[in-house]
């Protein structure tokens, strides 16, 4: 049926556009818990250890571990970099201690241990054993993380801090931010103490305006499936005026019309539905970035579907009140 | 013993200030197990006729009696009862629902009536087998040429097995091959006590035999 493939594919795309919004929320989530700590310092005035590069001495760490709740203290060197390959694969860059807070959990191979070695996450599309290209040197993958994304998709490459501090503040013993475990409980002049809340917005900032337009979109969106899911119900029973008459002129009455055009609106809505839930997911799957499908969204989805479907179905039931049965006497 | 009579019927349309008045104190009558035959150009009142006979269309003024029930007062569920179990009508466009089968088609009045689809789906069988299209009870309407729908359509008419049975240009839409197989389906309907009404310009179908009554010259201005 033509207007359920309609409706599904509008609802599919409702939920994909849905699901990329909500993705972004999880990515950052994601990506900021693989790091490992719980706040991060930053030098005073920056906004937060993601978007701006600025220069702390590696050994603020020692500063920071002395300070009265921290656990655990390491620093990190992170920068957006590119990998040189054709097309260019870019890549969100953390150097980072081997085994210290910022160097991740890999799902295949090993920590990157020594200069010159990688851990790259599986969206650059590299394997173990391949060797990539960055800033004029050269790093050999040793290990894979899945889901350090961020930006909608921009794998993270992990290297040793020592390489990083080369690469961005050639050769100093730098770092752009330390990643605690434990919350400070003091202040030092100069340093600022940024928590996990804080962090995920610093990282997410760079899209607040793709972000904006996606939450419009994403709302008109909305109202555009259900204008489609109402109007092609209501140009169905347009098309079935004919079919009304007939009926009444057989002495069907006209509730009986009524209620079987609701029940099939709701099967209608409820198949759609179903069948968009199980398309968006199968299309996730060709999207780069993260689609997440809370279950704010499968709750809405079908419940959307169905009251626009009732009322798209109200429109028809008005039709099968009010049509004549004597227009089933004309001709074709 | 239902007898079908039509005492001074008149039907107004009103469009924007002219009046078309296609039935003037008309009258008529029809003993029971009938046959009229509605002759007259287009335009001059047949369809208007069966409406007002099927209790779809009400009357300016007058009376249409069929046995004992008074067609032309008929109101709520006293006139869906009428149209429902008293009449059967065939249209001049067939009007079978495209997307269900020729047996669904048929079955469509007898659901909508309350009757269990067991007893629907022989019913509609039974009156398939009749019109001789018991082969093509799966076929959809595009499925099935002009003559053929005609039949299903008849079948559809004839699921409750009407005393009553109305008829609108039957074969307007149907190449002459077809009209035959449809015209003698329409004559085996003539059984016992059943009037029935056809509507018609076509001259094939005067072979059916039957009271005349001509439309056209009470109207002709
Ligand atoms: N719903 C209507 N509103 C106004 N005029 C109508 C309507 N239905 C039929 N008429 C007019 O009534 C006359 C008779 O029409 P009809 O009963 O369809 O004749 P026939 O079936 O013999 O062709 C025609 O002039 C037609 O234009
Ligand atoms: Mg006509």
């Amino acid at each position: 049926m033509i207007a359920v493939a309609a409706i599904t594919l509008v609802l599919a795309l409702t939920l994909l556009l849905s699901g990329f919004r909500d993705g972004i929320d999880v990515e950052t989530a994601r990506t900021v818990r693989a790091l490992g700590g719980d706040s991060f310092v930053v030098r005073e005035g920056v906004s937060g250890p993601f978007t701006t590069v600025s220069q702390l001495a590696e050994d603020v760490t020692e500063v920071v571990l002395s300070l009265p709740g921290v656990e655990r203290a390491d620093p990190i060197v992170s920068i957006r970099h590119a990998i040189e390959s054709s097309p260019v694969t870019d890549v969100y860059l953390v150097g980072a201690r081997p085994n210290g807070l910022g160097m991740p959990a890999v799902s295949a191979g090993r920590q990157p241990r020594a200069r010159g070695e990688a851990v790259l996450d599986a969206r650059a599309g590299r394997k173990v054993g391949d060797r990539v290209a960055l800033g004029g040197r050269t790093f050999d993958v040793v290990g894979l993380v899945r889901g350090v994304t961020v930006w909608a998709g921009v794998p993270a490459m992990f290297v040793t801090l020592a390489d990083a501090q080369d690469l961005v503040f050639a050769g100093a013993r730098s770092a752009t931010a330390i990643v605690v475990s434990g919350t400070p409980q003091a202040r030092r002049v100069g340093l600022s103490i940024v928590d996990a809340d804080r962090a995920r917005a610093d990282l997410k900032r760079p899209l607040a305006n793709a972000i904006t337009t996606i939450d419009l979109l994403r709302f008109f969106l909305w109202i555009v499936a259900a204008a489609i899911v109402g109007s092609v119900l209501y140009v169905s029973a347009l098309e079935r005026s004919r079919e009304f008459a007939v009926f009444k002129a057989f002495g069907t009455d006209s509730w009986d019309l009524v209620g079987t055009l609701v029940v099939e609106a709701f099967v209608l809505s409820a198949l759609s539905a179903a069948a968009a839930v199980a398309l968006s997911r199968v299309l996730a799957a060709l999207f780069p970035a993260v689609i997440s499908f809370p279950a704010r969204t499968m709750v809405l989805l079908p419940l959307v579907a169905l009251t626009v479907g009732l009322v798209g179905s109200l429109a028809g039931a008005r039709r099968a009140i009010v049509v004549d049965p004597a227009t089933a006497f004309g001709g074709p | 013993m239902p007898d079908l009579r039509v005492r001074e019927l008149s039907v107004e349309y009103g469009s924007g200030g002219e009046v078309i008045r296609p039935l003037d104190g008309f009258e008529m009558s029809a003993p029971p197990g009938s046959l009229v035959l509605l002759l007259g150009p287009s335009g001059s009142g047949k369809t208007t006729l069966l409406s007002c006979l099927a209790a779809i269309q009400s009357p300016s003024a007058g009376t249409i009696d069929f046995g004992d029930i008074a067609v032309s007062t008929l109101a709520g569920k006293e006139r869906t009862a009428f149209r429902r179990h008293t009449v059967g009508i065939v249209f001049q466009a067939f009007n079978l629902v495209p997307s269900l089968t020729a047996a669904e088609n048929v079955m469509a009045p007898l659901l909508a009536a309350g009757v269990g689809w067991a007893g629907a789906s022989a019913r509609a069988a039974s009156l398939l087998e009749r019109v001789s299209l018991g082969h093509r009870a799966t076929h959809r309407p595009g499925e099935l040429s002009g003559g053929q729908q005609q039949r299903v359509a008849i079948a559809r008419a004839l699921v409750h097995d009407p005393p009553l049975i109305l008829a609108d240009e039957p074969t307007a839409h149907l190449d002459h091959t077809q009209v035959e197989g449809v015209l003698g389906l329409l004559a085996g309907l003539m059984d016992g006590e059943r009037v029935m009404v056809i509507a018609t310009h076509d001259d094939r179908v005067l072979a059916l035999g039957g009271q005349r009554v001509d439309l056209g010259r009470r109207t002709a201005r």
